[in-house]
């Protein structure tokens, strides 16, 4: 991948244990434990959005919650800002942790249950500004302006809010101390499109004035494909596809990201009914047997005998973008997914049809 | 117009013999909050029922009354601070705001399973995960433990746990976001309930793993002939599993109707809105729009209709509160000027 700006984050090779017995480092570790991440890379560029897509489990919040220093990994190297995280002290740590926000999957255990909202947005004024008291009240006024609530939240508890309103309560706090490098895990899953179209103005708006990094975990590929520049599609712990996302979400070069789009739900019945799903068929596989070969090969519609013994690496495919498949530039070859309603759409509709496109 | 060949699904309208009583039936609901002073209505004036065997959708924005309308279902919000009233509320034939703290606790996980929004709300941290699936199932079911735990490993790969037997033994934090919440669906659905309310059940899952729960859930309604009430904010979700869908704005319903009815010919400016504003795969270029303006919460002072701020259609008569109306039969909107509506 050749970059336009520096890279502020750079994670090589990077290889995360859960389970217990995991320490910072250790090569040993626990029998039980599980390698969850599995030597992946990547690179934001500064001011860019660098998306994170993959299945339920297959280790996105950990790899973010590894590169946060969250919790140790095994292998690999993590540098923000020239600085290699896993070399730095605890409290070194700490202040650069204040460039490096984090907003996490679950805004109902990430928010202080007993502190007041306005207690929780100013809190880290207080630790890292020198601002007045008034102007701390003035910047979480602003904050919860900027997500879209009322002055008033900031007299609430967080279960006294809503989902959507402690989603955006845990995202004003992690853009008060205007940091470089925001990671979002989720962040809009929980709000409605008009409420998340305004976070992701609020977002795109402070990347342009103030040349913010986001990584952003989500599994909304529309979303996706116009709010990130550069993708990483994982598969059981590995990266399968990365590249630039508009290729990647137009012409997808590996056979998970083709299933993943087929398998989006259209806000239509009537398309919804038609459409012929080419879905990811299957279990996913454990990560704690995981299959041979490619590990994508019992799930996939192009999978041949030499996928089960021999595993692929990360090539560069017709389209341009890293693929993880032997078969990566035929892939790419194949028609664009995005007309659902073209092409795989039978002419009539029975109306049961769908019933049985099921089992 | 809506008729069986256009409808979303033809599971209800197969429906065999004269319907039987509704699973829900709420009249008039209102909830109220105190915070520090001030009192906010989260929810005005709601009723809708839901049959057995039928799959309603409840849309609308974040705040706009969706979980504590669901809450109040099973009486699930705070007492102290919470006033909920209704004409009437009956869950699968129990009187909810009469009911007995024995009565409710077996509505509760009995007759009426949740997915709650909060996952925190219904998995014990300290409890491994199998265990609590399993105890839902000896409650309700009578079963020996033996064979409640095979149910219960049974359940959880249903839901698309990997190695569901080891991983019984696991604890919910050992779990990603979208597995727990998975796991929730799972221990909700162990009582094989009448209803089934789930509260944004696959807002953490990615679109495969969604498709194959939406599946799951649809074998399951059909199974048990399950009432669900499917809160969801994704309008692609509704259209795949529901039959009718209710929309929420500022605690009131503004707009009800059979799924295809109310996406192909929106009656209320919001939820012409809301189909307006999603990105869209199928429709690369189309042009997608935000709602303007600031969202309504319950302690938000409205006179009148509480859309007028945002709404390109308000009139002067819309200084008085629209009540629901039909647009077509058995498909109604809150709107004074919902024939405009595009
Ligand atoms: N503390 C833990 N102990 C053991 N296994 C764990 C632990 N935490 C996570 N796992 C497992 O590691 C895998 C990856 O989890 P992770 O939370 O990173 O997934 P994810 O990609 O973020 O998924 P989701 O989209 O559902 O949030 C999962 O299979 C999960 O069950
Ligand atoms: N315990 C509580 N005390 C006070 N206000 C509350 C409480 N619970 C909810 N509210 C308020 O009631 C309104 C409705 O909340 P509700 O949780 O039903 O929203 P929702 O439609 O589910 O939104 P979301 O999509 O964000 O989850 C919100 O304005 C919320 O702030
Ligand atoms: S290498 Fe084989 S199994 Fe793996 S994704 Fe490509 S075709 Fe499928
Ligand atoms: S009643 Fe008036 S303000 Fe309200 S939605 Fe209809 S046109 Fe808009
Ligand atoms: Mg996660
Ligand atoms: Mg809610």
């Amino acid at each position: 991948m050749t970059d336009s700006g520096r890279p502020i984050l750079s994670v090589q090779d990077l290889v995360v244990y859960r389970g217990k017995g995991v320490h910072q480092g250790n090569s040993t570790v626990g029998k039980d434990a599980l390698r969850v991440v599995e030597g992946v890379s990547f690179e934001a560029a500064a001011g860019e959005t660098l998306g994170i897509v993959g299945e339920s489990g297959c280790g996105k919040t950990t790899l973010v919650h590894a590169v946060l220093r969250l919790i140790p990994y095994q292998s690999g190297q993590v540098i923000f800002e020239d600085v290699d995280l896993g070399g730095v002290s605890e409290r070194k740590l700490r202040s650069l942790r204040r460039d490096l926000q984090v907003v996490f999957q679950d805004p109902y255990s990430s928010l202080h249950p007993r502190k007041l909202i306005g207690k929780i947005l100013s809190e880290p004024l207080e630790l890292h500004t020198d601002l007045s008291a008034k102007a701390r009240e003035r910047a979480v006024i602003s904050l919860l302006n900027d997500v879209g609530l009322g002055a008033s939240f900031a007299q609430r508890f967080p279960r006294e809010c809503s989902g959507g309103q402690r989603q955006r309560v845990a995202i004003a706090r992690a853009l008060a101390l205007r940091p470089k490098l925001v990671i979002l895990d989720e962040p809009v899953s929980a709000l409605d499109v008009s409420i998340r179209a305004q976070i992701i103005e609020l977002l795109a708006q402070l990347q342009r004035d103030r040349g913010l990094t986001y990584l952003f975990i989500s599994h909304d590929l529309a979303l996706m494909r116009s709010f990130c520049q550069r993708l990483a599609v994982m598969y059981l712990g590995r990266v399968v596809e990365y590249g630039p996302s508009d290729v990647i979400l137009h012409r997808p070069s590996h056979p998970y990201t083709r299933s993943l789009l087929a398998s989006m739900p259209i806000p239509d019945p009537e398309v919804e009914r038609r459409r012929n799903r080419i879905e990811v068929r299957g279990e996913i596989p454990s990560i704690r047997t995981p299959p041979s070969g490619c590990t994508f090969h019992p799930r996939c519609n192009y999978a041949v005998d030499r996928c089960q013994v021999s595993e692929p690496m990360l090539e560069v495919s017709d389209a341009g973008v890293l693929s993880r498949c032997f078969f990566s530039s035929e892939v790419a070859a194949q028609p664009p997914l995005d007309d659902a309603r073209s092409s795989d759409a039978p002419p009539e509709p029975v109306v049961e049809e769908h019933l049985f496109e099921r089992s | 117009m809506s008729g069986a060949e256009t409808s979303v699904r033809p599971a209800s309208t197969a429906l065999p013999e004269p319907a039987p009583d509704p699973v829900v039936e709420v009249a008039d609901l209102e909830v109220d909050f105190a915070v520090r002073g001030a009192i906010g209505h989260a929810v005005r004036g709601v009723s809708f029922q839901i049959r057995s065997g039928e799959a309603v959708g409840l849309v609308g924005e974040s705040g706009s009354g969706k979980t504590v309308t669901a809450l109040s279902l099973l009486r699930l919000l705070p007492d102290r601070t919470t006033r909920v009233r209704a004409r009437s509320l009956r869950v699968a034939g129990v009187d909810v705001l009469g009911a007995s703290a024995a009565s409710l606790a077996r509505l509760r996980g009995g007759a009426a399973g949740v997915v709650f929004q909060d996952p925190l709300r219904a998995l014990t941290p300290t409890r491994r995960v199998g265990s609590q699936i399993v105890e839902v199932i000896e409650r309700h079911s009578g079963r020996s433990r033996t064979q409640a735990r095979l149910e219960a490993v049974e359940l959880l790969s249903r839901v698309g746990i990997p190695d569901a037997r080891n991983r019984a033994r696991d604890y919910p934090h050992q779990f990603s976001g979208g597995q727990r919440q998975r796991i929730l669906l799972a221990t909700a659905v162990a009582s094989h309930p009448r209803l089934l309310i789930a509260d944004e059940p696959t807002t953490a899952l990615d679109v495969t793993t969604q498709s194959q729960i939406l599946d799951l859930l649809l074998d399951l309604q059909q199974d048990l002939k399950m009432a669900v009430l499917l809160i969801s904010h994704d309008l692609g979700v509704i259209a795949r599993v529901c039959d009718r869908v209710l929309v929420m704005y500022g605690g009131r319903l503004v707009e009800t109707g059979s799924t295809s009815d109310v996406f192909r010919a929106p009656g209320h400016p919001y939820t012409a809105g809301l189909l307006r504003s999603i990105p869209r795969l199928d429709r690369p270029g189309a042009v997608t729009s935000a709602i303007p303006g600031e969202a309504v919460d319950g302690f938000t002072q409205v006179v009148g209709c509480a859309f007028v701020p945002r709404c390109s259609l308000a009139a002067p008569v819309c200084t008085e509160c629209p009540e629901l109306e039909d647009v077509t039969p058995g498909h109604q909107a809150a709107c004074w000027r919902s024939e405009l509506v595009t």
